[in-house]
């Protein structure tokens, strides 16, 4: 199973940044873990990455919703006004501390892959690579 | 003017200008008229129109030199002192004449000398007055003229009054005059025995107006009376008369006398006649029955011996007529009491009204005449203003704080419309303790028009009601509402705040404890790997991601409560109740099974709740789950879920023969985390959501439960 060769972490906690880094390289899921810590910090690193080739590309971004700056929703926005060739068919994944039913409804609307409750644990990751990359 | 007369200067000119100065030094007024006529072909002189006055003219009359209005507007009275006539038959005569005539009207009081004469299509009028000069002759003759008039104003007064008294006399009069006998005059009793409204007599001759009483022989007796000058009396004369709706036989007592004019002479005739029907007729019985009575005699004296028997029966008959005199005296007796009955009962009513307007607990006044004077004042009315005057005074008078309140207002405004006014809680600052000190009071007042025997609003009728402490108390408690309301706006302002706080409060707290609970797992693949140092670590791990299993169970329960405060209830639709229990009790599978729990349900497949089905499926999930949990460990557990419907609602119960609990518990089942088990999961808001969502949506909860026993929850959804 190749690990991806990407991942990117968008949270303002820099200890769950840490702590989530920590799982993913434990999991060998990514080659590397690049890690944001609000929305436009993580525009920013989409544009540097994935600018020569698609291969340093993010595969997958998990994306905290509150956040300084620029938070989950308005990234979420930012990010589907990009042009095509600048927005990578990354798997968005939305981690919450509440599966509010108001954040759920407005989920709907926006371009993401799926939610998950914080923490984030090994189950929680297998699942997901199970899922979205078939693994 | 002949153009050469003697002495008089030829020339047009110098004559023209002589005229004019002639005319200016004279001290005698000079009038110049052109006649005025009335439209049509023959239009007869009617009025004269002002051409020029002389400065004497101008002078004496106090009139411009060109006055626009005609002399008989400016001099209505002109017509019947003969002044007109005078100005018009010398002018149409084309000869000179002279009028003496005394006038006092229209701003003149004088004795003037007219000498008046044509002059082409021009009236020239020459005058003086006697307003310098006051002869003898022109002041007797002033004289006798006021003594005339004041003699037949007298004379007119007298008549006038003469004529009510007679208008009004039970006796019935009428005047005929000439040998036509038309009705001059005659009075409502006149007109009652004629049977017909005076308006169709008078002016006519009698006997045209009146054909019935014609062939009767009062012709003669008419014609006699104006002839001879001798009276005639009638007494109880039977006169037959059609009146209008059917024909009528009275008798009468009647004088006819001849009516005499200022010189003496028989002009005509007066009639006056008094009505005796009645009395002729009740004699007439009587005359009757003494009739009968006497041939009775007659017959008893002729067989006296042989009819004593009859004497009886004459005697009988005496006693027959006493009665019928005393009846008849009864009658009249009873009638006359009948008559003062109701004149007393009339007394008695007005007596009732005055007495109910004096005691009526409310107040009322009336006024007279346009300034309202104070007429009838009950003693509640005058309650309102202490001691002060009122009766006899205009209100404005009486009560003038009133000014400029805007009360006297709707009084004339009443006055003059006559249409009653009711005005509700009317403010008016009035000095009701006399002290000269107005207070604010507030009055239920009914205005009404009173009217006269025309059907004129000569007064009015003010009924007013002292509302002052109601309209203070509703003042209180409006402010009081008003109050209650700021408060009310507050509690929600904090209660919103707290909501708020506690949302925010266990948001920031999950991230931290996600986070440790991130930390034990890392710790736990860190230290374990690596081969257990100490025997201890896993237990302190395992303890320490059961407390963080605690704290975060009780974080998500805090959101889940602030949450319920937010949203509070989705939107009711119809839910199957029926549906939503199949699925709880699929969900809750795995627990039935595990705790062995012998599971019944009834409820109708078509019994719909008007609920939001969220929120209905948590109710349903929270009662089942808590009856399987809460199950008594020795004995088999059973559980029954039952729904109908009542009149007004659909009740569901969720029964079960578990733990139970004591009155106590019950009482603190549905707090906020109040758990009354140790030896199950569980933080305690369960029964308090439970409770907020059926509230919330207009129904009821209630426990039934006893130790050992067991427990029945009935929820009760609004119909």
């Amino acid at each position: 199973m190749p690990p991806l060769a990407s991942v990117l972490l968008v949270d303002d906690d820099p200890t769950t940044n840490f702590l989530n880094k920590l799982l993913l390289q434990r999991m060998g899921v990514a080659e590397q873990v690049l890690v944001a810590e609000n929305g436009e910090q993580a525009l920013r690193t989409l544009a540097q990455v994935c600018q020569d080739t698609d291969l340093t590309c993010p595969r997958l971004i998990l994306l905290d919703m509150n956040m300084p700056v620029l938070n989950g929703l308005a990234f979420l926005e930012a990010y589907a006004q990009l042009p095509p060739a600048q927005q990578p068919a990354a798997v968005i994944i939305m981690l919450t501390t509440s599966l509010h039913p108001i954040d759920l409804a407005r989920a709907q609307e926006l371009p993401i892959a799926g939610f998950l409750n914080k923490p984030l644990t090994k189950e929680k990751v297998a699942d997901l690579l199970a899922r979205h990359f078939a693994r | 003017m002949p153009a050469t007369s003697a002495g008089w200067p030829t020339d047009p000119l110098a004559s023209s200008e002589l005229l004019h100065t002639l005319l200016a030094v004279s001290l005698t007024g000079v009038i110049l008229f052109r006649p005025v006529y009335a439209a049509g072909e023959d239009g007869d002189l009617v009025d004269f129109a002002y051409v020029q006055l002389n400065p004497a003219a101008q002078h004496m009359l106090g009139l411009p030199a060109q006055p626009g209005e005609s002399f008989r507007t400016l001099y209505p009275n002109a017509l019947e002192t003969g002044i007109f006539a005078f100005y018009r038959d010398t002018f149409l005569a084309g000869q000179p004449g002279q009028y003496a005539v005394n006038y006092s009207y229209d701003g003149l009081d004088n004795f003037f000398l007219l000498s008046a004469q044509r002059s082409g299509e021009l009236l020239l009028v020459s005058f003086s007055d006697t307003a310098g000069q006051h002869s003898a002759a022109a002041e007797a003759l002033r004289k006798s003229q006021a003594r005339e008039q004041a003699a037949r104003a007298e004379a007119e007064a007298r008549r006038t009054g003469w004529q009510r008294i007679f208008e009004q006399a039970p006796i019935a009069l009428a005047q005929l005059r000439g040998g036509e006998f038309v009705v001059e005059w005659a009075n409502d009793r006149m007109g009652q025995i004629w049977g017909r409204p005076l308006g169709q007599i008078v002016g006519r001759p009698h006997f045209e107006a009146l054909p019935d009483l014609a062939g009767q022989g009062f012709e003669a007796v008419f014609a006699g009376v104006l002839h001879t000058g001798e009276p005639r009396y009638f007494r109880e004369l039977l006169v037959h008369i059609e009146q209008a709706r059917q024909p009528y036989q009275g008798y009468f007592n009647i004088t006819y006398q001849p009516a005499y004019d200022e010189l003496g002479h028989i002009t005509g005739i007066l009639a006056s006649a008094v009505e005796v029907t009645d009395q002729v007729r009740a004699r007439q019985q009587v005359q009757h029955l003494n009739e009968e009575l006497a041939a009775l005699n007659e017959e008893l004296h002729a067989s006296n011996e042989e009819y004593q028997a009859t004497n009886i029966a004459l005697d009988e008959t005496q006693l027959l007529l006493r009665q019928l005199n005393q009846e008849l005296e009864t009658r009249v007796q009873q009638r006359t009491q009948a008559a003062q009955a109701a004149q007393a009962e009339t007394e008695y009513q007005r007596q009732q009204l005055y007495h109910v307007l004096m005691e009526l607990p409310a107040s009322v006044a009336t006024y007279r005449g346009p300034e309202h004077i104070y007429h009838l004042v009950n003693p509640r009315y005058q309650q309102l203003f202490h001691n002060r005057a009122l009766r006899g005074l205009p209100i404005r008078q009486a009560l003038p704080e009133l000014q400029g309140q805007g009360v006297i207002e709707k009084l004339d405004q009443v006055y003059q419309t006559g249409q009653a006014q009711l005005e509700l809680e009317l403010e008016t600052w009035m000095d009701v303790t006399d002290t000269g000190h107005p207070e604010q009071r507030y009055y239920n007042i009914l205005l009404h028009p009173l009217r006269d025997a025309h059907g004129r609003v000569d007064g009015l009728l003010n009924f007013a009601y002292d509302v002052t402490e109601h309209v203070r108390a509703r003042q209180q408690l409006q402010q009081l509402n008003e109050d209650l309301h700021l408060s009310n706006a507050q509690l929600r302002c904090t209660n919103v705040d707290l909501d708020t706080f506690v949302y925010t409060a266990s948001h920031d707290l999950k991230a931290p404890i996600t986070n440790i609970e991130s930390i034990v797992l890392a710790l736990r693949d860190t230290l374990l790997p690596a081969g257990p140092p100490d025997v201890l670590v896993p237990h302190l791990l395992d303890l320490l991601d059961q407390t963080v299993a605690r704290f975060q169970l009780t974080i998500g329960q805090l959101t889940d409560i602030s949450r319920l405060q937010r949203a509070h209830t989705g939107p009711a639709e119809p839910v199957y109740l029926g549906a939503v229990v199949e699925q709880v009790r699929l969900d809750l599978m795995p627990a039935i099974a595990a705790g062995g729990t012998h599971l019944t349900v009834a409820v109708a497949p078509d019994l719909v709740v008007s609920f939001s089905p969220a929120n209905l499926r948590s109710i349903v999930y929270n009662l089942l789950s808590n009856a399987v949990k809460y199950r008594a460990l020795d004995r088999a557990s059973q559980v029954r879920v039952q729904a109908g419907l009542t009149e007004t609602a659909i009740v569901l119960t969720v029964q079960d023969n578990g733990l139970g609990m004591s009155e106590v518990q019950q009482r603190q089942l549905f707090g906020l985390f109040q758990r009354l088990h140790t030896h199950v999961e569980g933080t305690g808001v369960g029964l308090y959501i439970t409770k907020r969502l059926v509230e919330n949506a207009g129904g009821t909860i209630a426990v039934q439960s006893q130790p050992g026993v067991g427990t029945t929850f009935t929820v009760t959804f609004p119909g």
